[in-house]
């Protein structure tokens, strides 16, 4: 049980903590927005780290590039998929938006397996490692962590200082006033989906940079971002960052000091105790 | 408390946040009286009701019921010792039938021993009494609203309970439908031995109808007294229609 | 008058079923081996449909991990058998699969006191990654083979899959009636109650948390046996039992077929079965991309199911499917 062990495992879940913020803030966008739950996020994230990297194989562009691309494709999918399918359960029992948008998840990850099999891929990018001290972060992890704090911000800079962030931030407050006022609901809520997958997509490709992946393996994804979302974010970009932060920590520590295969059962349990702790809204009981 | 008082609410304070919706109400319920309960929108009579029915659990203060407090009880504990309410905005089961609403809460609230032949022969015995026996079968989502209101108040029925809460039971009703209504409550009262509370926005109803009014204003009891003390206390008719007015 | 044709539409619903139990009993028990196992999966699919609709369809809580009850009634039945096995005294597998059904019950009580407090929405959330945190849980203890699973072949004598059949034929009848016998009883009363407004229910006399968890641990009880003899079939209960995807044919089946009805069910993993076998010979590679389009469509255009449609026709007659 040294002190360099410790820091260690803070430094390393710190620095995945900030993906994992990613992760929950494709889903908080949307949540927030519409109040539908994409438990599809998983299969877009594992999405944007095949988009990444087949841009990679195909067309030999630099990841970096690729994590654009994947967000521009994730904004049309994002579109799509609304149109589709969301549009007609956003005002319907969250349950029905919840079984639809599975529907969706298990098309996504079929259609992808029975493209590209189910053979874990990775991108092979690396970075120099950055020492301190007798700790040492990783630096694809830095490079990874500044790019998902640099989206955040983008998104916060969205919302809050553009024409269009001011439009959604109405939506959310009070969708029949902004219909009165001339705002085409229909069309923010397309651009808010669209958002939150743009937002996920990246985050895959980001993902990509340091682990494996493959049709399947998004569910675990999905889970975190869940938990970061409940933890009350109440659609704050800022917000999610932190819960990715303990959830990294989370991550980090079940990892070294107990098994690695055993987090998602542990993140399940955060999930568990969050919703327990949690004030009204979503408790069971109004006191 | 004497054995007079059938509902003891005392000194109860309600919060939500910095808001204090219910402030330091003291109100006594004789058994067998009908008790009216007014005040302007959003002075805390409906929050009142949610916490004696144990939806809300007071900041402050008690409530005693036959002699024991319930305040901090589960709602359905308060039910089934024999309290029963109606909502503001109608709130039926809507996928289950006008009988199998009414049902719920007599199976609920049964007595010991009561069969389900006896339970559905009561609940029968409300539908007359309520006027609904042409609707039994049909789902309650289906109803027109003064059918829905009525079956409300089966429903609260069929707990058989001591003490009725009618929270603007008339809101929305016609004319004729009040007086309807008014009648069918006076019945009820009769027949069952119902001690009432009356939340209610309509003037001539609540006069019409009550023994005594209590009035609420931001949560504070402002008056209370018969009905022809209350429609002259200054304090009322300020509350209601501002200082300048009066 | 009325009143006497919704108290036979109801005496219908459950005569048909059990009919329909029957007929589908005697084809499976008379026919070739291969047939048989057609019939089984589609009366396992059957008890899991009913068994999720007391918890989904009655009470309205989407229990997106009910498939997690079938595993563990997979894992107490190894775990029961290769603990007794050394005792040398093993009792009636039967009574096996029944003991773990209780063991998953037990379980699911002391799980649904602790989710059953969350709204409706969150719930389902909550259900949704329980499957994937007890797998795991599971897949890192040794004792229960983590991620080979638990053998326990030899340990009892190998069964032919008529019996283990009949076997599923027995829980499925029960499930029927005890679905049955639940609408008609206090319980079923206070789950409709529960599903239409929670807190209306709790003002009306219900013990809200009580008859959620009762549901809970009910529809654990039938699932969990049919998970039992699933595993009685391999000699093996392993991971791969919890797979997500058939929550999804649960839900798909009970949609499908009409929630909260006790038709539904049954109509529901009939075809939702005839439908799956069609489309796994037809399209061995992309019949889950097909079942993930049809639930979206179910979801999209037909919310209330095939029972759903039919009420439409017959309300015109003024009558009643449940």
């Amino acid at each position: 049980m040294s002190l360099e062990l410790f820091a260690q495992t803070i430094i390393n879940g710190l620095f995945i903590g900030f993906l994992f913020g990613l992760m929950g803030l494709g889903l908080t966008v949307i949540f927030g927005i519409m109040k539908v739950l994409n438990i599809a996020t998983g299969a877009m994230i594992v999405l944007g780290a095949f988009t990444s990297y087949w841009m990679l194989m195909l067309f030999g562009i630099n990841p970096l590039i690729g994590i654009v691309i994947a967000g521009a494709f994730g904004f049309i999918i994002g579109v799509v998929i609304y149109q589709l399918v969301v549009r007609r359960v956003v005002r319907a029992p969250m349950l029905s938006s919840l079984l639809a948008l599975f529907g969706v998840m298990m098309v996504l990850e079929n259609i992808m397996m029975n493209l590209w099999g189910t053979n874990p891929r990775s991108i092979p990018v690396f970075y120099p490692s950055i020492n301190i001290g007798l700790v040492a972060i990783s630096g694809t992890r830095v490079v990874v962590s500044l790019l998902s704090i640099a989206v955040t911000l983008l998104l916060l800079v969205l919302l809050k200082y553009t024409y269009l962030g001011r439009i959604i931030r109405a939506t959310v407050q009070d969708w029949k006033a902004a219909t009165l006022m001339g705002v085409d609901v229909n069309k923010v809520y397309t651009i808010g989906f669209a958002l939150g997958a743009a937002i996920t997509l990246v985050a895959g490709a980001l993902t990509a940079f340091v682990y494996p992946f493959e049709p399947f393996a998004g569910f675990r994804f999905t889970l975190y971002a869940f938990v970061i979302v409940v933890m009350g974010t109440l659609g704050n970009p800022v917000g999610c960052l932190f819960a990715g932060l303990i959830i990294g920590l989370v991550y980090s520590f079940t990892g070294i000091y107990w098994i690695p295969s055993m987090v998602p059962a542990v993140v399940y349990f955060v999930l568990i105790l969050t919703f327990l702790l949690m004030p009204q809204g979503i408790m069971g009981r109004r006191k | 408390m004497s054995k007079d008082e059938l509902l003891v609410i005392d000194r109860v304070t309600k919060r939500f946040g910095g808001l204090v919706a219910v402030n330091d109400v003291n109100i006594e319920v004789k058994k067998g009286e009908i008790l009216g309960l007014i005040g302007p929108n959003g002075s805390g009579k409906t929050t009142l009701f949610n916490v004696i029915t144990g939806l809300y659990s007071p900041d402050g203060g008690t409530i005693t019921f036959k002699g024991e407090k319930i305040e901090g009880l589960k709602p359905h504990k308060i039910a089934q010792k024999g309290i029963g309410r109606t909502f503001q905005v109608v709130r039926p089961f809507g996928n289950m039938s006008v009988l199998e609403n009414i049902m719920v809460s007599g199976m609920f609230c049964a007595h010991e021993k009561e069969k389900k032949c006896d339970i559905e022969d009561r609940c029968h015995g409300l539908l007359k009494l309520t006027n609904l026996e042409d609707r039994v079968n049909v789902n309650a989502e289906m109803l027109s609203l003064v059918e829905k209101r009525r079956l409300e108040i089966a429903r609260a029925l069929a707990l058989d309970p001591e003490l009725l809460l009618l929270d603007e039971t008339m809101a929305g009703l016609t004319h004729t439908e009040v007086d309807e209504a008014l009648t069918m409550i006076e019945n009820i009262k009769r027949e069952y031995g119902l001690t009432i509370m009356v939340v209610e926005h309509i003037m001539r109803a609540i006069m019409r109808i009550s023994e005594r009014i209590v009035v609420l204003n931001e949560g504070k009891i402002i008056a209370e007294g018969s009905p022809k003390k209350v429609a002259n206390d200054k304090n009322v008719l300020e509350a209601y229609l501002g200082k300048k007015v009066v | 008058m009325l009143e006497i044709k919704s108290q036979l539409g109801k005496l219908n619903s459950l005569t048909l079923s059990l009919a329909f139990l029957a007929i589908i009993g005697i084809f499976g028990l008379f026919a070739e081996s291969s047939y048989t196992s057609y019939f089984y999966g589609m009366v396992e699919l059957l008890i899991l449909a009913y068994s999720l609709n007391i918890i989904t369809g009655f009470s309205g809580y989407a229990n997106f991990g009910h498939v997690v009850f079938y595993g563990l009634g997979a894992y107490f039945v190894a775990s029961f058998i290769t603990l007794l096995h050394p005792l040398g005294f093993i009792p009636h597998t039967f009574l096996i699969v029944i003991a773990a059904g209780g063991a998953v019950a037990l379980l699911a009580l002391l799980i649904g006191v602790v989710v059953l407090r969350l709204r409706g929405d969150y719930f389902a959330i909550a259900t949704l990654g329980i499957v994937f945190a007890i797998e795991t849980t599971i897949r890192n203890i040794k004792w229960l083979g983590e991620g080979r699973g638990l053998y326990f072949i030899g340990k009892i004598p190998l069964y032919d899959i008529k019996i283990l059949y009949s076997y599923l034929l027995i829980i499925a009848f029960a499930v029927v009636l005890t679905s049955a016998l639940i609408l008609r009883r206090r319980l079923g009363y206070g789950l409709r109650a529960i599903r239409d407004d929670e807190d209306v229910a709790e003002v009306m006399g219900v013990n809200t948390a009580k008859y959620k968890v009762m549901a809970y641990a009910i529809s654990a009880f039938f699932a969990g046996m049919a998970g039992g003899v699933m595993a009685l079939f391999f000699s093996t209960a392993f991971p791969e039992y919890f797979l997500m995807g058939r929550s999804v044919e649960m839900f798909a089946a009970i949609i499908l077929g009409g929630v909260g009805t006790l038709l539904g069910p049954l109509i529901g993993a009939t075809v939702f079965w005839m439908i799956k076998d069609a489309l796994l010979i037809n399209f061995p590679y992309y019949h889950l991309i097909f079942f993930g389009i049809t639930l979206i469509a179910l979801i999209l255009f037909f919310p209330k199911g095939i029972l759903g449609l039919l009420n439409r026709l017959l309300a015109k007659k003024g009558k009643v499917l449940r």
